[in-house]
């Protein structure tokens, strides 16, 4: 599989802070890679020096084979851009912002008709296309906006935040369309700060953290590194506070958290483990309601290798804690 | 013209079509435009019985000046703020494109602005200039001063930010360019400072061209600054444009 992004170690010094140091990661061809960091991480940054917008300090970045900062002009016809503050023209219809895009990168004029009307209806716009972007809501902008970046059909797709203060549809939309991108030989490279959304959407991920990149690896392997704890969840027919303590006290078991009759607790052989527990709640006339052992999550994955707590990701409410529920 | 030159000539003119759709009606440039001119015009020289052949060019050098540059002062840093300027750069242009195509949306606007001045004073004033010139000075005045306005607008971010230090600049310059009165009667150094702003160029090529031309060299060395002054802004506002984390 060749790399159509290729990376080597990216730097940009904004003054004495460093907002991305010596990234270095590829992306292979047709593959969703994310970058997931919290705000201030260095995904901005590093998305704006592979589209061109910001230069780097020092390193290199291939687009397609094509240096950015030798020859910007062709790197940037094979790709397609999707900024978190990009925008289009309010005043003009969504038609006419198309069309306007779609004339910059030099597209014939019946293709560029032919290829508006195809991605309007793909994008459920078509009906509006005569309306103004001014009068388009959040949602709908974007889907105008990721519409315009795909006008001429790039081969490589960057997305910066694409949900990122979107209402939970027009955030599952999107989510559904970069899917069906996907089979479309469409690299994507997309940041996030929403850790289910870049599980369920990116083959790889590289996590970053004050501008460096920790990790990069599928989202399963990426687990599997803290794969050594797993998760029990005990729930009991009354209370189980003083029990809960001593559970957290015995061998093999982490830190526990009590909630009521739940118990979740962090054990590292849950084979040794359990049998303790049952041998616990019997000695405190408890009864077992459930027990469900639950493999990490990329959330646990991440808190582990950034020592970051979860909450630095959610300054802004992610559109999916809405729409499953419990996180 | 290679397939190159063909496409950034394509991207030119569908920027400054884009542009003068938006921002030819905005609130801004009517004010800097249409009634600025007029109301600088009124207070200083009208009360100072100064001759037509004057006051036409004189008005005109204004209209164009404030004109031209004020679509310039809105699109510029309203593309920064908005982001739409991230669409432009994200597009395979370079800045020196979107720079060409914002000025020729300036000068469109400095000509349609410099045809209704001209129409309005002629049908009340005697004069009979030379079209051509007239129409020729106009143009490159326009071409300079819609680049002009680029170049002091390319640092801001916003309206209210880049409005202010361009108008005082603007209105400094119409005192020492000898907008409402001849430059004969000048001090050395006035005429010295003077010799280096370009609307001193534009209000003697428009005198030309309402007076008949003082020499063809002379006419021609007007334009001729006016030309390399708008070549210079434009360089200055796409290495801005580039330089600059947008």
């Amino acid at each position: 599989m060749s790399d159509t992004i290729q990376v080597e170690n990216l730097t940009k010094h904004y003054g004495d802070l460093v907002a991305v140091d010596h990234a270095s990661f590829a992306v292979h061809e047709g593959e969703v890679f994310g970058l997931l960091g919290p705000n201030g991480a260095g995904k901005t940054t590093t998305i704006r020096m592979l589209t061109g917008l910001t230069k780097p300090t020092s390193g290199t970045a291939l687009v397609d084979g094509l240096d950015l900062a030798r020859d910007p002009l062709a790197a940037k016809e094979r790709i397609g851009v999707v900024s978190d503050v990009a925008s289009l023209y309010d005043e003009l219809s969504a038609w006419d912002n198309l069309q306007f895009v779609a004339r910059l990168h030099g597209m014939e004029k019946r293709k560029r008709l032919g290829r508006a009307e195809e991605l309007l209806r793909l994008f459920g716009l078509y009906d509006r296309r005569r309306h103004r972007a001014g009068t388009f809501s959040t949602g709908l902008k974007k889907r105008l906006l990721i519409a315009a970046a795909l006008i001429h059909e790039p081969q490589i797709l960057f997305l910066d935040e694409p949900t990122t203060g979107l209402d939970i549809q027009s955030a599952r939309l999107i989510r559904g369309l970069i899917g069906e991108l996907t089979g479309n030989q469409v690299t994507i490279l997309l940041t996030t700060h929403y850790i289910e959304e870049a599980d369920q959407l990116c083959q790889r991920i590289a996590i970053l953290n004050r501008g460096q990149i920790i990790a990069i690896d599928t989202p399963e392997r990426l687990k599997n590194l803290v794969q050594q704890e797993m998760v029990l969840q005990i729930s009991f027919d009354q209370p189980a506070d003083r029990a809960a303590r001593q559970i957290q006290a015995l061998d093999h078991t982490g830190s526990a958290d009590i909630s009521g009759e739940r118990v979740t607790v962090h054990v590292q052989d849950p084979a040794q483990a359990l049998p303790r527990i049952i041998d616990l709640a019997r000695e405190h006339h408890l009864n077992i309601v459930s027990l469900n052992t639950t493999k990490p999550t990329l959330e646990d994955a991440f808190v582990a290798l950034t020592g970051l707590h979860p909450e630095v990701m959610t300054t802004e409410h992610s559109p999916l804690e809405h729409q499953d529920g419990e996180q | 013209m290679s397939r190159g030159w063909i496409r950034s000539l394509h991207q030119v003119l569908s920027i400054a079509v884009k542009d003068t759709r938006i921002y030819f009606f905005k609130g801004p440039n009517l004010t800097f435009g249409l009634f600025l001119p007029l109301v600088l015009y009124w207070a200083f020289a009208l009360d100072r019985e100064v001759a037509p052949d004057v006051i036409v060019p004189g008005l005109v050098a204004i209209a164009i000046f404030f004109g031209a540059g004020a679509i310039q002062a809105i699109s510029l840093p309203l593309e920064r703020r908005t982001g739409t300027m991230h669409t432009l750069l994200a597009a395979p242009v370079t800045p020196l494109v979107i720079v060409l195509g914002k000025a020729l949306a300036g000068l469109a606007f400095g000509l349609i602005l410099a045809s209704v001045y001209t129409a309005a004073v002629l049908l009340f004033l005697p004069l009979k200039p030379d079209l051509i010139l007239f129409s020729l000075a106009a143009l490159l005045s326009s071409f300079c001063f819609s680049a002009f306005g680029l170049c002091l607008a390319a640092p801001f971010r916003d309206i209210p930010q880049a409005m202010p230090p361009a108008t005082v600049v603007r209105i400094v310059m119409v005192f020492l360019s000898g907008t409402f009165a001849p430059l004969e009667a000048a001090s050395p150094l006035w005429l010295f400072v003077a010799r280096l702003l370009p609307l001193t160029y534009a209000v003697d090529a428009l005198r030309q061209g309402v007076n008949g031309p003082v020499s063809a060299p002379e006419f021609a060395l007007d334009l001729g600054v006016l030309f390399l002054y708008a070549i210079v802004f434009l360089l200055v506002t796409a290495w801005l444009l580039k330089k600059g984390d947008v």
